[in-house]
């Protein structure tokens, strides 16, 4: 209804609160969708919260959820935020060499993974200068 | 039973005019002004508004006086009123304005749906 970045930072600031405190993986979904929704046009606005973004991803997260939120993150990545991401993906290899890759986790694990080397792949191509911080744990 | 009789007044407007439930849209605002339930209240807003917005508005104006209203309306009658808004602006964007701060309020609402709804209504 609006342009004005002030009124679109209470929408999103609403937005991550909401994901903050629902625990049902539905709502945080739909949520989400709503946000990446918003990044069409406002991308600029929602970096400034790409920390609360990364937050949401964690250890019981259903994979889609994760999935949403490596896509946004993927899109929202800038030189001004480069650094946060990059300690996020160093983060978040080391976990997903940790997960359990047996039995019943197997294809939830490999898929995370998948994921994660797809959206690792897609900003070490625009930013070059992040590849050794991820090669090391990715070698591990 | 009063928010349905309500409805059904709604409804009798919707199909025959203004004319058949001129004299009771003093009735309504009454009741929505001392009505204790939240359902009733939503519904005498949502008709009321329908019928004759001006009234409807003015009433809103006089609610949002109060110290803490958002805290006070109760999440339906938050949603009912962030609908009417949205349609008011899309009627006539030149009130946009006006109406911004309102939904700017509602933003402070403790109910997630409440929520949910403003933070779609101002993007």
């Amino acid at each position: 209804m609006t342009t004005a970045p002030s009124a679109i930072k209470v929408a999103i600031q609403s937005f991550l609160n909401l994901l903050q405190e629902q625990n049902d993986n539905n709502i945080k979904i739909i949520v989400l969708d709503k946000i990446l929704e918003l990044r069409k046009q406002y991308a600029k606005l929602i970096e400034d919260y790409i920390t609360d973004i990364l937050s949401l991803i964690k250890d019981d997260g259903s994979l889609e959820i994760n999935q949403k939120v490596l896509e946004l993150t993927t899109m929202l990545v800038s030189p001004r935020n480069i650094k946060e991401v990059r300690a996020f993906l160093e983060r978040e290899i080391a976990r997903a060499c940790k997960m359990e890759d047996h039995g019943a986790q197997a294809t939830i694990t490999n898929e995370y993974r998948y994921l994660l080397i797809k959206s690792i792949n897609q900003i070490t191509q625009s930013y070059p200068e992040t590849i050794p911080t991820v090669l090391s744990p990715l070698m591990a | 039973m009063r928010r349905n009789a309500i409805m059904c007044i709604y409804a009798v407007f919707q199909n025959f005019g203004l004319e058949i439930v001129d004299n009771c849209i003093d009735e309504i605002e009454n009741i929505l002004i001392s009505e204790s339930d939240i359902s009733t209240k939503r519904n005498a807003f949502l008709v009321l508004f329908n019928i004759e917005n001006e009234r409807a508005l003015k009433y809103l104006a006089t609610v949002l006086q109060a110290e803490d209203p958002i805290a006070e309306m109760g999440d339906i009658f938050q949603l009912s009123v962030l609908e009417m808004l949205r349609k008011l602006c899309r009627e006539d964007p030149s009130q946009k304005s006006k109406h911004m701060n309102t939904i700017f309020m509602m933003s402070n609402s403790k109910s997630s749906s409440v929520l949910f709804e403003c933070a779609s209504t101002i993007v």
